[in-house]
C-alpha cells in the first residue's frame, strides 16, 4: 500500500500536475495520511444546521475498507460584508475528532477575492494555513472589527475593503479575501460541529479504530483512545503508555498519570520506570506525578532513588512535595548522597530548602 | 520618615562569655531616597517586607541612599537581606554593593538563592553620621529588603517564622498601631472596583477610607500595569467613566492620562480619605464581624488601625476576608462541581478533577526605536525560559500559570519568571539585524493578576448563570462580554514557551450578577468587589474585566449606604431592603454623565 502525505508537503506535486488534475486525485489540502489505492467511500452521517450557515449541510464520513478516515461536507455559504453577500462553494474536511484538516474546491467554483480576482496558488496555501490555526486572531473578532473604519475603500464586491483590513488581522488572512477567510475560519472551527463529529466517532469506535488511533501519531486521536481505555487496555498497551509519556502532549500525559489503574502503580518496576522518565517530562506532568506519588504515601526506594537524581530540575513546590514524600519513606545511601549533591550545588536555586530539610 | 530600628544593647553568648553588641536594622524601603530603585510591596505576606528593587531594564539605576545617626562608633559587620532571583551557572543578574560614607563594602550582594542575609563585609564606622548607599551593578532587578549592622558576628534568622518573630519583637509590631481612625466604610484596594465603591458610597454621604498599597490608583488599569478596561458600564456609566480607560493597546503609556483623570475624580470627594502607599496587613474580628483593619505605610513603616462598621475587600487576592476567616475558594472546580462543561474544549475549559491551574498573571512591556544605537547585554539566566523565543512587546497572551504555582504564594516567582521571559525574548530580538536602535520603553514590575482567591458569598456566580440567562431579583451587575477563560499553550505543545496563554471564548447575550455574590456568607460586615467576588473559576471568566468589577464596586458602595441608613448587615439588604436598594441602583442611570473631554 503506498501512502502519500498531502497537506503542504504535496505542493510541488500539484504544481507539477496542475490544480484541476490534483483536485480529481484527492483533496486540495488535507493534513492526514491518505491511502492512494482504492476509493474512499462516503457515508452520510447527518445534516447539520447552524446560524453561520445559510442552509443545512450534509456531513459525510469517508471510509476506506470500512475503516473511518475523515469527515467532510460540501458547503454552500454566503460571504458578506456590511452590505453585499456572495455565495461560496467549498468542501471542508475534519479529522475523526472534529478538527479542521483540509479543504477542497468544487469544480466550477474556484475561490475568488477582491473584484472577482481568482485565488492564486499562494492564496490557496495561505487559506489552508490560516484555517489550520486554531488560535487565529479571527476567533476573537466580530465581523465589524475586521475593518479599520478610518480607511474604508469602496468596492461593489465582498472582500473589496482589503486595503482597510485592521493591521493586526492582515497577517492572518488571505490578502484581498478578508471576509472569505473570516467566514471559513468560523465554519471550520464550529464547536457544535466538533461535538457532533466526536459523538459520531464515539458511536462507531471499535477495536480497529482504537488501534488506528493509538498508532496514529496524532495527539488528539491518542487522547481520544486513551480516554476510552478499560483497565485491561492499560495493561495491554504498556508500550503505548510509555511512548506517550515520552512524546505525547502534556494533556495526554496528564490523563495517563491520572487514569492509570492502581494495580499498575503497585508494580514496583512499572512505577520505577515512570519515575525514571521524570527529567523527560514537562513541568506540569512532573507535578502531577509527584502529587500522585504523594497520594500513595509509601513509594519504592528504587523510585525515590530515580527521582532524587533530578532534584535540581524540580521547582520549589515540586521539591517540597518530594521532600514530603521522602519524609514518609525510608532513605537509603543513594538518596542521601543525591540530597547532599543537590544541597551543595551552587547553581541549584533551591539548595537551601534541602539544607533546611536535612537539618530538621 | 525613616524606619531605623536601633537594637538595644543585647547580650549574646560568645565562646562561653557574655558579650555586648551594638546592632541596628534599616529597612531599605525607608531610605531617604530610593534613587532609581523602586519600592516593591507585592510579596510582603510571603517574604516579610516591602523591598527596594533595581528595576533598570538592563541599565544600572541610580544609587538609593539614606543618612543615619548611629549610637556607637565601632567596627560593624554588615548584612543585607537579599536574594539571587535567577541563580545558576552564570553571574547573578541582580548584583549590588553597599557603600558606607562613600566606600564600598567588600562583598558583592544578590548572589544567594532564596531570601537570606548575605554578608556584605565589615567596616570601622568612625562617625556617628553615616551615609548608606545601595549601588546597583546591573539594572537587572537586584533587590534589598533591609540592612543589618552589628558589632557581633551573627546574622539575623533566615527562616520566615523566626525572622518574623525577630522583626516583630525588635520593631514592637506586636503592639497596636499608633493611630486609629474611624470611618463609615473602609475600602481596601484602589483598583477600579475599590475606587468605584468609594465614590458610590461617598456620593451618598458616607465617610470613606480608601486604602491602596501603590502610589497610584487603578490596579491593573494603572500606569504601573497598563491593562485597558473592558466590559460595559451597566447602571454605573457616570461613576465608571470617571475611572476607566480608553481602549488603547495594553501596555500603552496613555494609561497615565487615564490615571490622572482617575485621581482627579477620586480626590474631589472630600469625604473619601485616600491612603495611597498603605498596605493592609491584618483584619481584627469579634465573632463573625470585622472590627478593624490594620495597614502599614509601604516605605515609612507607620501603622494605622482603621475602624468601621463595614468593610469592602477589593484587594484582588481577598486578603481582608482571608485574615478575617471568610470562606474562600481557590483553583479550578471540577467540571461536575457546578456543571460548567464547554464540551468542545473539555479539560482546557474545566477539568474532570479540581486543580489549581487557574488563569495566570501578566507582566506587560514595550519597546521603542531610539535615535541612537542601544546595546543590550547577554542574559544567559533567561535562556532556560525563552530558548529561541523573540518578541518586542508583551500582550495579554504573556501570561504565567503553572500547576505547581500559586498565584498568591508564588507571585514573586511568577513575576521573576516573566522578567526572564521578557529579557530573554528581547535579547533574542536584538540578535536580529535591524534592531540596533530598539530599546525597552517600559517593563512593569507588578504582577497583573487575573485570578486568585475568591471569597464565598450567599450566592456563587457560575457559568450556568450565563448559559441559562438567569434573571436575579438582586441583579446589580450586567455584562455581555464573552466568558473568556485562558489556558497555557504548552498544554497542547510543550515546545511553546510556558509564559504564553490562549483564550477560549463563550459568546453570550447579556447576563447578570446578583448582589448576593458581593458579600461574605460568614463574615457579616464584609463586602467584596473585584476578582475576589463569589464565583466559580469559570464564572470569573467574563466579569473579571475592569468595567464589570467596577460595577461590583459601585453596587457594594450603594449597599453600604443602605446598611448605614438602617444599621444592618449586607445580607439584610437583600433580605429586607431590596426594593429600596434596587431603586438606588436604578437611579444611577438617570444621573447626568459628564461629557468626555
Amino acid at each position: 500500500m503506498s501512502v502519500i502525505k498531502t497537506f503542504l508537503f504535496i505542493f510541488p506535486f500539484w504544481l507539477l500536475y496542475g490544480l484541476q488534475e490534483f483536485i480529481e486525485k484527492g483533496p486540495l489540502f488535507i493534513d492526514l495520511e491518505l491511502v492512494q489505492e482504492g476509493e474512499y467511500e462516503p457515508v452520510n452521517v447527518t445534516e447539520f444546521q447552524h446560524d453561520r450557515l445559510i442552509a443545512p449541510i450534509n456531513l459525510q464520513l469517508l471510509t476506506h475498507k470500512n475503516q473511518a478516515a475523515y469527515y467532510a461536507s460540501q458547503i454552500r455559504t454566503s460571504v458578506c460584508d456590511d452590505e453585499i453577500c456572495e455565495i461560496m462553494h467549498i468542501r471542508l474536511i475534519w479529522d475523526l475528532v472534529g478538527n479542521y484538516i483540509g479543504y477542497d474546491t468544487i469544480p466550477g467554483h474556484p475561490l475568488t477575492k477582491y473584484d472577482h480576482v481568482p485565488f492564486t496558488s499562494a492564496d490557496y496555501i495561505k487559506l489552508h494555513e490560516l484555517l489550520m490555526n486554531k488560535g487565529s486572531i479571527l476567533k476573537f473578532k466580530e465581523k465589524e472589527e475586521l475593518i479599520d473604519k478610518q480607511q474604508v475603500k469602496a468596492s461593489d464586491v465582498v472582500d473589496g475593503t482589503t486595503g482597510a483590513t485592521a493591521l493586526e488581522i492582515k497577517e492572518e488572512v488571505v490578502d484581498g479575501a478578508l471576509y472569505t477567510s473570516y467566514t471559513l475560519w468560523h465554519l471550520a472551527h464550529l464547536g457544535d460541529l466538533k461535538n457532533l463529529l466526536v459523538a459520531h466517532t464515539d458511536l462507531i469506535f471499535n477495536e480497529a479504530l482504537k488501534q488506528n488511533f493509538l498508532h496514529s501519531d496524532r495527539d488528539e486521536y491518542e487522547l481520544f483512545a486513551l480516554r476510552k481505555f478499560s483497565k485491561s487496555d492499560f495493561e495491554d498497551n504498556i508500550n503505548f503508555l510509555f511512548k506517550a509519556l515520552e512524546k505525547g502532549t502534556p494533556l495526554l500525559k496528564k490523563f495517563i498519570i491520572k487514569d492509570l489503574p492502581d494495580p499498575l502503580w503497585e508494580e514496583e518496576e512499572f512505577e520505577n520506570r515512570i519515575c525514571h522518565m521524570f527529567s523527560e517530562m514537562d513541568i506540569n506532568t512532573r507535578t502531577l506525578l509527584l502529587d500522585k506519588l504523594d497520594s500513595f504515601g509509601i513509594i519504592s526506594t528504587a523510585s525515590l532513588e530515580a527521582l532524587s537524581q533530578h532534584l535540581n530540575q524540580m521547582s520549589k513546590n515540586q521539591l517540597l512535595v518530594f521532600l514530603k514524600i521522602l519524609g514518609k519513606n525510608e532513605r537509603d545511601k543513594v538518596i542521601n548522597h543525591n540530597l547532599q549533591l543537590a544541597q551543595n550545588d551552587p547553581t541549584f536555586k533551591y539548595a537551601y530548602i534541602i539544607q533546611e530539610f536535612t537539618e530538621d | 520618615m525613616k524606619k531605623i530600628i536601633l537594637l538595644l544593647w543585647f547580650c549574646s553568648i560568645s565562646i562561653g562569655l557574655f558579650a555586648q553588641h551594638h546592632s541596628f536594622l534599616i529597612e531599605a524601603e525607608s531610605f531617604d531616597s530610593p534613587g532609581g530603585w523602586v519600592v516593591d510591596p507585592q510579596f510582603v505576606e510571603q517574604m516579610g517586607s516591602p523591598y527596594l528593587m533595581a528595576h533598570g531594564m538592563g541599565e544600572p539605576v541610580k544609587n538609593a541612599f539614606t543618612k543615619v545617626k548611629i549610637a556607637q562608633k565601632a567596627k560593624y559587620h554588615v548584612w543585607a537581606r537579599t536574594k539571587n532571583w535567577a541563580p545558576g551557572d552564570w553571574e547573578a543578574p541582580g548584583r549590588f554593593k553597599i557603600k558606607i560614607n562613600g566606600s564600598a563594602l567588600d562583598n558583592t550582594l544578590g548572589l544567594q538563592s532564596g531570601w537570606s542575609w548575605e554578608y556584605a563585609g565589615e567596616l570601622d564606622i568612625a562617625s556617628k553620621n553615616v551615609k548608606l548607599e545601595l549601588e546597583d551593578l546591573t539594572g537587572f532587578n537586584g533587590r534589598c529588603d533591609a540592612l543589618y549592622f552589628s558589632t557581633g558576628n551573627e546574622a539575623p534568622p533566615r527562616g520566615m517564622e523566626e525572622l518574623t518573630a525577630w522583626r516583630n519583637k525588635i520593631s514592637n509590631e506586636n503592639s497596636d498601631p499608633e493611630r486609629m481612625l474611624e470611618f463609615d466604610l473602609v475600602v481596601v484596594g484602589g483598583g477600579i472596583a475599590g475606587c468605584a465603591s468609594a465614590i458610590a458610597a461617598a456620593e451618598q454621604g458616607l465617610k470613606v477610607a480608601l486604602i491602596h498599597d501603590r502610589p497610584v490608583l487603578g490596579g491593573n488599569a494603572s500606569s504601573e500595569i497598563r491593562v485597558h478596561t473592558l466590559g460595559i458600564y451597566g447602571h454605573f456609566e457616570r461613576i465608571l467613566s470617571m475611572l476607566d480607560t480608553e481602549h488603547y493597546p495594553n501596555g500603552s503609556p496613555d494609561a497615565k492620562l487615564d490615571e490622572e483623570k482617575r485621581h482627579k475624580n477620586v480626590e474631589k470627594y472630600k469625604n473619601i480619605s485616600l491612603f495611597t502607599n498603605w498596605r493592609a496587613y491584618d483584619a481584627h474580628t469579634e465573632g463573625n464581624r470585622i472590627t478593624s483593619v490594620d495597614a502599614r505605610h509601604t516605605f515609612e513603616g507607620k501603622r494605622i488601625r482603621f475602624v468601621a462598621p463595614r468593610f469592602v475587600d477589593s484587594t484582588g487576592d481577598g486578603w481582608i476576608g482571608y485574615w478575617a476567616g471568610a470562606e474562600f475558594m481557590y483553583g479550578r472546580e471540577s467540571v461536575d462541581t457546578y456543571g460548567e462543561a464547554y464540551e468542545e474544549w473539555g479539560e482546557l475549559w474545566s477539568p474532570e478533577e479540581a486543580d489549581d491551574f487557574v488563569m495566570g498573571s501578566s507582566v506587560l512591556w514595550r519597546t521603542q526605536e531610539e535615535e541612537a544605537e542601544s546595546v543590550f547585554p547577554d542574559v544567559p539566566w533567561a535562556k532556560e525560559v525563552v530558548d529561541q523565543h523573540a518578541a518586542t512587546e508583551g500582550t495579554w497572551k504573556w501570561e504565567m500559570s503553572r500547576l505547581d504555582l500559586n498565584q498568591i504564594e508564588d507571585a514573586e516567582e511568577i513575576r521573576d519568571h516573566m522578567l526572564k521571559a521578557i529579557y530573554g525574548s528581547f535579547y533574542n530580538t536584538k540578535l536580529k539585524p535591524g534592531t540596533e536602535n530598539l530599546a525597552f520603553e517600559w517593563i512593569s514590575y507588578l504582577v497583573g493578576k487575573r485570578e486568585s482567591r475568591r471569597l464565598v458569598g450567599d450566592y456563587i456566580f457560575t457559568f450556568n448563570d450565563v448559559t441559562e440567562q438567569r434573571k436575579f431579583p438582586d441583579a446589580v451587575v450586567m455584562e455581555n462580554r464573552s466568558i473568556d477563560v485562558h489556558y497555557q499553550q504548552n498544554l497542547l505543545d510543550e515546545k511553546i514557551p510556558d509564559f504564553l496563554s490562549e483564550a477560549i471564548f463563550y459568546k453570550t447575550p447579556m447576563y447578570y450578577i446578583p448582589y448576593r455574590s458581593l458579600y461574605s456568607k460568614n463574615i457579616s460586615n464584609l463586602f467584596m468587589a473585584g476578582r475576589n467576588f463569589s464565583c466559580s473559576h469559570i464564572g470569573l471568566g467574563g466579569p473579571r474585566v475592569m468595567r464589570t468589577t467596577g460595577q461590583m464596586g459601585a453596587a457594594v458602595g450603594l449597599a453600604a449606604v443602605i446598611c448605614e441608613k438602617y444599621d444592618i448587615d449586607p445580607n439584610e439588604v437583600y433580605a429586607s431592603r431590596l426594593p429600596e436598594y434596587m431603586d438606588l441602583i436604578e437611579s444611577q442611570k438617570h444621573l447626568d454623565i459628564a461629557p468626555k473631554k
